[in-house]
């Protein structure tokens, strides 16, 4: 075995976002550990050695190539793998995606952390324990079979007959290599030969370790990617054109050389940054500096008032296979009664808590950006493309950063670091303003919905006619070298646009004669616009099951039936495909929310008898469900209405949530807090709004979000195993982090009906109460 | 560019910069505490918010001209001979924050409101907090957060 020089080590390793945990070092010495030389080459995902270190003092750090977007996924991650590998939970630290030390994981999406990529880690985890037992198997001269290990600790039992005695992992390979090449066609299949454990042999998974995270963002000593600072660093900030789609035509430089500290004016195309020494004097800079612009010949959108009509009239630029079972026009024909609706959902915006942000550095021809994006991976491969490098002289550091959910994963200010460290040679540091946030980030795509449904003379659903079109045109990739904002601004033009999707909703539920059709549609300008598309917290989901969830509440209320009633009708309608799995976990979300909440069955709206006094709000409830992936999410949630303000409060909201085998309840429990508040700001709240030339949402004034005074008086997440055989050993580990957005919308809408008789069909409802007036 | 003292957390820095510039910048920058965050840089979100004579003040748009007499706190500086202050242990208690970028904010704001309002209610707590922003929506426990250390200060 190879002894492994601790110094060369820590410097391979970096060790730069080691937080919390045994490996707590000083800040300062954090970011004196990454001025490695370079090149970068990938860690060896096949290599044992690249997943887990063991040091001579029995403590492990696990190398993940996933981000933490503060749901807690490291701690998760800590979990499992040191039930696998058979070690205290506190003796571990984990180093999470950046490019040159951990595998590449992909980094963060799709709420796929645990359902992915935890079993990778399991596995390499299980394979340390099984390599260490046969060592101290030699070593002890007593076969595997009869040795224990507890804690990274292995015994050989009192009263064995073949020998005596005990070794620590530390001591069996502390500070030297493992040597042991695993298997896999990539990093999700990467195995070793050792079994997993079952689930009732882990003693992590279950518990609820403090987050290691926690603490210091708490005490003020976690160092951010917005925290880096470098010798010789000088500071940037974008010139965005003042309208979508204008041409760069002049830059007068002279107009900010009066302010100290110039460096340069850094244009090409329509991308245009002004460089300063110091940061107050870049942001002076970005605004006093005097550009000519022409304005587009045609209008690059119709403004966010017309923005429905527009698409209901406008050309698909693709169109989704129907998908049809049964005869539906004929179920409609036959029906007792016929309900149609509308619903549309805005462009919501994923407008980042802290605008994007990098730094980069150009130091020995390599290029290292420190960053907060979600898919570090993608950001150094792209990068590498954009500025013609070779790839493993680009290394990516991951660092901690504000709410990525997706913008991150198309991540414009690591591009444009590098490109302007390129440029002058020196490290750069990129800071979008607020109001260029809230306007030029990512979108989630603008819906327009038309259902159709038909009822027996039962009240049962007969048929279910759902029609989408999504504005998603030109769906950004991650982290694309061609699709990136200062890609597109410098005249890049990918062919064929990478086209978005109009989606389907989550169901189980059981409907005899169902369509559905999808379209796409452009909107003028699908370049260099404000209005791109990417993927939000869930992509599409919220808007999808909005529709979905919305009417089959319209459906029950034509139908007179409790919505929970209903809903559980056409889940146990049927036993066809996935009747034991999905469905039978849908059935108890739905229920174990119903119970919670202390539903009783009646049709909605509610009318209340005595009827409610005139000065008190109106009351209701509204039920929503959906699952994404395999994860189920029932919510229900309690509103008042105040008839005289219009304003909604959600007062009480109930989550059940099933997402199979939970690693951590305490920190699960947070996530799915804080993500069904988010869903409900979307609901309530936001919407980016644009005339027929530029995005008008700006600020935090222009563009709402939730409050603390919206915040509800309790809510209450219930944790569900509704698995058909719930103590399997093998019970998977699903995702968490989007699920509970989808069913938010909806669950809003279907409340506020109940409490006052009126459909919110267009999001966000906040502002369009005066409706409820 | 001018010279100019600042009292952090206890010490004084001197400085050379424009008068007009924002504390924020100088914290960040100059002094090197990153308590302190940028959000908006309009006054609007809190992620940048200081105590000054304990007020929570947002250090974004107030140039440090404005401040040079007066005793200025950051998070770094709210733990007391190394134990935090019972705010910040109920941030941790209560597993409060998801990223966390706007926790500087919120928790040196509970801080000026529990300073003025000890006991606070509900209606108190949600109006004192209301103009601090957190995107990854995580008021439910801020607000628990408030309540836990106001028990533990009473």
């Amino acid at each position: 075995m190879m002894p492994l020089d601790r110094r060369e080590f820590l410097r391979a390793s970096g060790y730069l976002i080691v937080s919390g945990g045994v490996l707590s070092l000083a800040p300062e010495r954090l970011l004196a550990q990454v001025s490695g030389q370079g090149p970068y080459p990938d860690p060896d995902f096949l290599q044992l050695d690249s997943w887990i270190v063991i040091r001579a003092d029995n403590t492990a750090t696990f190398f993940v190539g996933k981000t933490d977007l503060g749901q807690g996924t490291g701690t998760a991650f800590r979990q499992i793998m040191s039930d696998e590998l058979d070690i205290a939970f506190d003796k571990t630290s984990c180093v999470m995606g950046s490019t040159h030390n951990t595998v590449d994981q992909g980094g963060s999406g799709g709420s796929d952390a645990l359902q992915t990529d935890g079993y990778p880690m399991r596995r390499v985890a299980a394979e340390a324990r099984r390599v260490l037992l046969e060592m101290a198997s030699k070593q002890l001269g007593v076969p595997v079979t009869s040795l224990a290990v507890s804690d990274g600790v292995i015994t050989v039992p009192e009263g064995n007959q073949t020998g005596v005695g005990s070794l620590t992992y530390g001591e069996l390979i502390g500070g030297r290599r493992f040597n042991v090449t695993l298997t896999g066609k990539n990093t999700d299949t990467t195995t070793g030969v050792a079994p997993l454990k079952s689930v009732r042999d882990m003693k992590n998974v279950g518990k609820s370790p403090q987050r290691y995270d926690i603490p210091p963002k708490v005490d003020g000593t976690n160092k951010w990617a917005v925290d880096v600072r470098l010798p010789g660093m000088v500071h940037a900030r974008n010139v965005k054109p003042p309208v979508a789609g204008a041409t760069l035509v002049s830059i007068d430089e002279a107009s900010i050389r009066n302010i100290p500290g110039f460096v340069k004016v850094v244009s090409k195309g329509n991308y245009l940054a002004v460089v300063f020494e110091r940061e107050e004097n870049a942001i002076r800079a970005a605004r006093q500096l005097k550009v000519e612009w022409k304005r587009p010949a045609t209008a690059p959108f119709p403004t966010s008032e017309n923005l429905f009509t527009y698409m209901r009239a406008a050309t698909p630029s693709s169109t989704g296979k129907p998908i049809e079972t049964g005869n539906v026009d004929a179920a409609l024909a036959g029906a007792a009664s016929v309900v149609e609706a509308e619903y549309d959902v805005p462009f919501q915006g994923h407008t980042a808590f802290g605008p994007a942000h990098a730094m980069a550095d150009p130091s020995n021809g390599q290029m290292t950006i420190y960053t907060n994006d979600m898919k570090s991976y993608g950001m150094r491969n792209g990068v590498a493309q954009f500025l013609g490098m070779p790839r493993d002289q680009v290394r990516v550091i991951w660092m901690d950063g504000p709410q990525g959910y997706g913008r991150t994963a198309a991540d414009d200010a690591g591009f444009e670091a590098a490109y302007i460290a390129k440029e002058i040679g020196r490290p750069v540091r990129v800071q979008w303003s607020r109001q260029e946030e809230t306007a030029w980030d990512t979108k989630g795509p603008a819906y327009a919905f038309k259902m159709r449904g038909g009822l027996d003379a039962q009240g049962n659903v007969v048929a279910l006619h759902y029609d989408a079109c999504a504005a998603d045109h030109n769906h950004l990739g991650y982290n694309e070298h061609e699709t990136v904002l200062i890609s597109q601004l410098m005249g890049t033009r990918k062919s064929p646009v990478s086209q978005g999707r109009a989606s389907l909703p989550s169901d189980m539920y059981a409907i005899p004669n169902r369509r559905q059709t999808t379209r796409v549609v452009p909107l003028p300008m699908p370049f260099e616009t404000p209005l791109r598309t990417g993927n939000l917290r869930d992509p599409d989901g919220p808007q999808v099951q909005f529709a979905l969830e919305s009417f089959i509440d319209e459906l029950a209320a034509k139908a007179k039936a409790d919505p929970v009633e209903f809903r559980l009708r056409m889940l146990q309608a049927s036993t066809q495909e996935d009747s034991g799995f999905k469905r039978a976990r849908s059935i108890a979300c739905i229920k174990t929310a119903a119970a919670k909440f202390g539903w009783v069955p009646r049709p909605s709206p509610n009318q209340p008898d005595p009827p409610n006094p005139p000065d008190q709000p109106l009351v209701g409830r509204g039920i929503a469900y959906a699952y994404r992936s395999q994860t189920v999410v029932a919510v229900i949630c309690e509103v008042e209405v105040n008839k005289a303000t219009g304003r909604i409060w959600a007062k009480r909201i109930v989550v059940a949530h099933d997402c199979g085998l939970v690693i951590n309840p305490e920190a699960l429990i947070r996530v799915v807090e804080a993500g069904t508040l988010y869903g409900l700001s979307r609901a309530l709240h936001e919407e980016v709004k644009f005339d027929a030339e530029k995005v008008t949402s700006v600020d935090w004034v222009t563009h709402p979000t939730l409050r603390h005074e919206d915040t509800p008086e309790r809510i209450d997440v219930v944790i569900v195993n509704g698995d058909p055989n719930p103590n399997r050993p093998d019970l998977q580990h699903y995702g968490a982090g989007e699920t509970m957005v989808k069913p938010m919308l909806a669950a809003v809408a279907n409340a506020v009906f109940d409490a006052t008789g009126v459909r919110m069909r267009r999001v966000p409802f906040a502002t369009r109460t005066s409706t409820l007036a | 560019m001018a010279n100019i003292t600042l009292r952090v957390n206890g010490r004084a820095h001197t400085v050379d910069v424009e008068p007009s510039t924002p504390l924020l910048y100088v914290l960040r920058n100059d002094l090197e505490l990153t308590g302190p965050r940028f959000g908006c840089g309009l006054g609007q979100c809190g992620a940048c918010t200081v105590l000054i004579k304990g007020e929570a003040v947002r250090s974004c748009i107030r140039p440090v001209s404005a401040v040079v007499n007066d005793e200025i706190t950051t998070l770094e500086g709210l733990a007391q001979g190394g134990t935090l202050h019972p705010l910040q242990q109920a941030w941790i208690d209560e597993q409060v924050p998801q990223c966390g970028f706007c926790q500087n904010g919120q928790i040196l704001t509970a801080k000026a409101l529990l300073d003025k309002t000890p006991n606070p209610t509900d209606a108190q707590i949600r109006e004192g907090m209301n103009g601090t922003l957190c995107r990854c929506m995580t008021y439910y426990r801020i607000q628990a957060a408030i309540k836990l250390a106001a028990r533990r200060l009473a």
